[in-house]
């Protein structure tokens, strides 16, 4: 039993990759496939990109992302797809739209809210 | 003097806009996503069909249902099986179209799932290897959507309650039929 349990761990280690090894990549082609699983959220293990997670879904998105490349999809167009089909969520960092914008610049706003407070507070205690 | 007063309460301010913030997101269930489909047009996909080589299942068939209810489905998938007397009872519904997508499933598996449950759909699609489903930002079977004249109404995630048929799915549906 333990044995036969070994032998299919061997297997599996073996055929694993063979989805991905009919797919062959150019150099560039393979940082940008890396760039971009970097870049996509695992929608089932939420706080994973797919890059870290090897779940069902994972390896779907990355499949399509590597033939989306080879089909000579450019990364911004790769991305609209991924956010059109699955919402805004999918990217690992969220788009610059007029519903992000207190969340792009909300921090800087606060910084600038202090500094203003903290150079009010020290021009009066000169004063 | 006043001045400083109002100084003294800009942290508080700032700490009660961040818990407004933080409420927001403990009550909302991040395990369910909302489609981005939703008021969007159905998108474009074809399938096979499961009972036939010939015929495909694609947006033009859904679009041409005044009121379509597409269900993602596996014979592997427990609540799928869970969930099917649930379609039986939907497709008894005047007016209302169900067609199946049947995911990444063993054709005589799902024939014989339909052969000993009810076929409740118009037609049913199979995505062998999942690609087509993609469009439809399907990620956890099984995901029903609810269209409306070719428009996404309403996506629902994972199998439906028989609570949430009477107290989501036949609201939306009265409204559209």
């Amino acid at each position: 039993m333990k044995t036969r349990s070994l032998i299919i761990i061997i297997f599996l280690f073996i055929f694993s990759p063979v989805a991905f090894a009919e797919l062959k990549l150019t150099k560039e082609q393979d940082s940008r496939a890396t760039e971009l699983f970097k870049e996509t959220r695992c929608l089932v293990c939420q706080s994973q990109t797919i890059y870290d997670s090897n779940s069902e879904m994972a390896t779907d998105l990355k499949l399509y992302i590597i033939e989306q490349i080879i089909a000579g999809k450019s990364n911004y167009e790769i991305e609209n797809q991924l956010v059109k089909n699955y919402g805004e969520w999918i990217l690992m960092t969220p788009a610059f739209s007029q519903s992000n914008y207190f969340l792009w610049f909300g921090p800087f706003i606060i910084l600038l809210l202090g500094a203003i407070m903290m150079l009010r507070y020290i021009l009066k205690n000169n004063e | 003097m006043n001045k400083i007063k109002i100084i003294y309460f800009t942290p508080v301010v700032i700490v009660l806009i961040f818990l407004i913030f933080l409420f927001q997101l403990l009550n909302k269930d991040v395990k369910k996503l909302s489609s981005a489909l939703i008021e969007k047009p159905v998108p474009e996909f074809e399938m096979q069909t499961l009972y036939s080589d010939i015929t495909l299942l694609n947006s033009n068939d859904i679009n041409s249902s005044n009121v379509a209810l597409v269900n993602v489905w596996a014979s592997w998938c427990i609540p799928c099986r869970a969930e099917h007397e649930i379609l039986m009872l939907l497709s008894k519904i005047e007016g209302l179209d169900l067609y199946g997508i049947n995911y990444k499933d063993k054709k005589i598996n799902a024939l014989n799932f339909i052969d000993n449950l009810g076929n409740p759909f118009k037609k049913i699609g199979v995505d062998k290897n999942g690609r087509s489903s993609m469009v439809w930002g399907v990620y956890g079977i099984p995901e029903t959507f609810i269209i409306h004249k070719g428009t996404v109404i309403y996506k629902h995630i994972g199998p439906i309650h028989l609570n949430e048929l009477e107290n989501v799915i036949l609201p939306i549906l009265a409204k559209l039929l």
